[in-house]
């Protein structure tokens, strides 16, 4: 069976680069999962692969 | 003479034409990778690259989104911009890429995204699976097709190959049959490749993406992409300056669970 899962927004406050992200992620029997993600330094080089990861982590763990 | 001549000729073209031949198989790709939620499926759609000798197999839905990805870098697009619009695109779950003959004939050459912008490579020798060619036989996209099992890398492997194309190719790690492989699955109906189109191709130069990678053994990769996917949370924390703070729709804060990774091959030798 797949799990139709969706990321409901990944919210980005940015300044030049991302300093702050809220992945939500909504399973889809009306529960939310939300992963509020920070970066102590605001030039992180942010990957979009761990903003991907960190959504499907949170459909696989919790959903 | 003549004919003889003629039957050589004919017989030259075509081994020639077996020889170099350039194709495009595009697959349809199911697969599960957590062990505690084995229902959650992920559909992907992969693609095997075969020309001059030398085959590449990778997600074309990731790939459309990298490509996307570095264009609008490029131009100068902001991180939120990215991400919107690679939310429009079907989302892409195969991250490694395989060569196979590459960077010479009889190696495979791996890579894949391990966490932040670390991607993983090793290169090994092109193992061949110990094929055993069963009875039965199907149609696959208009090709007659036959079965083979073997045991390879820790699971045991179902292939439907077709001799109606004389490749010794597939998807993933699978090769070696007489006919190109169509379909694959392993036993626990974890992984599945089916094949949803054929083309030719003109001949292209396939060669390994060029990134800054992380030059490992396989037992490597796979101690430490299953020690990342595992504690995916803890991976990434502790490697970077990165901090997460899950909640539950109470605003709850809740502590991240540990997965049980599924790797698609199973020994770490």
């Amino acid at each position: 069976m797949k799990k139709k899962l969706s990321v409901l927004f990944c919210a980005l406050i940015l300044s030049g680069m991302i300093s702050a992200a809220d992945i939500v992620v909504n399973c889809g029997d009306g529960s939310y999962v939300n992963a509020h993600v920070t970066y102590e330094d605001g030039n992180e080089d942010v990957s979009m692969e761990d903003m991907d990861e960190v959504a499907l982590y949170l459909i696989e763990a919790y959903c | 003479m003549k004919k003889q001549l003629f039957i050589f000729t004919i017989l030259f073209v075509a081994f020639q034409t077996i020889l170099s031949q350039n194709l495009e198989v595009i697959y349809h790709t199911d697969f599960t990778r957590n062990a505690a939620n084995p229902r959650s499926m992920y559909g992907d759609q992969t693609v095997l690259n075969i020309s001059s000798g030398c085959s590449e197999f990778y997600s074309v839905f990731k790939d459309k989104i990298d490509a996307l990805t570095i264009k609008m870098q490029k131009e100068g697009a902001s991180n939120d911009r990215i991400l919107q619009e690679r939310r429009k695109l079907s989302p892409g779950y195969i991250y490694f890429r395989i060569y196979k003959n590459l960077p010479k004939k009889g190696k495979l050459t791996f890579t894949d995204w391990l966490i932040h912008n670390d991607y993983g490579k090793y290169t090994e020798d092109l193992e061949k699976p110990l094929w055993k060619i069963e009875k039965a036989s199907k149609e696959i996209i208009g090709n007659t097709c036959q079965k083979a099992t073997a045991h390879f890398r820790g699971r045991i492997w179902t292939a439907w190959y077709t001799t109606n194309i004389p490749v010794q190719e597939g998807p993933w790690k699978l090769w070696g049959l007489p006919g190109l492989i169509l379909e694959a699955y392993d036993s626990d109906s974890l992984y599945r490749f089916v094949a949803i189109g054929i083309k030719n191709t003109t001949e292209r130069n396939i060669s390994i993406r060029e990134k800054q990678y992380i030059n490992c053994s396989r037992g490597e990769y796979m101690k430490e992409k299953n020690r990342i996917e595992e504690n995916l949370i803890a991976a990434l924390t502790n490697s970077s300056t990165m901090k997460i703070v899950l909640t539950d729709s109470s605003g709850k804060k809740i502590t991240p669970k540990s997965n049980k990774y599924i790797n698609i091959e199973i020994d770490e030798k």
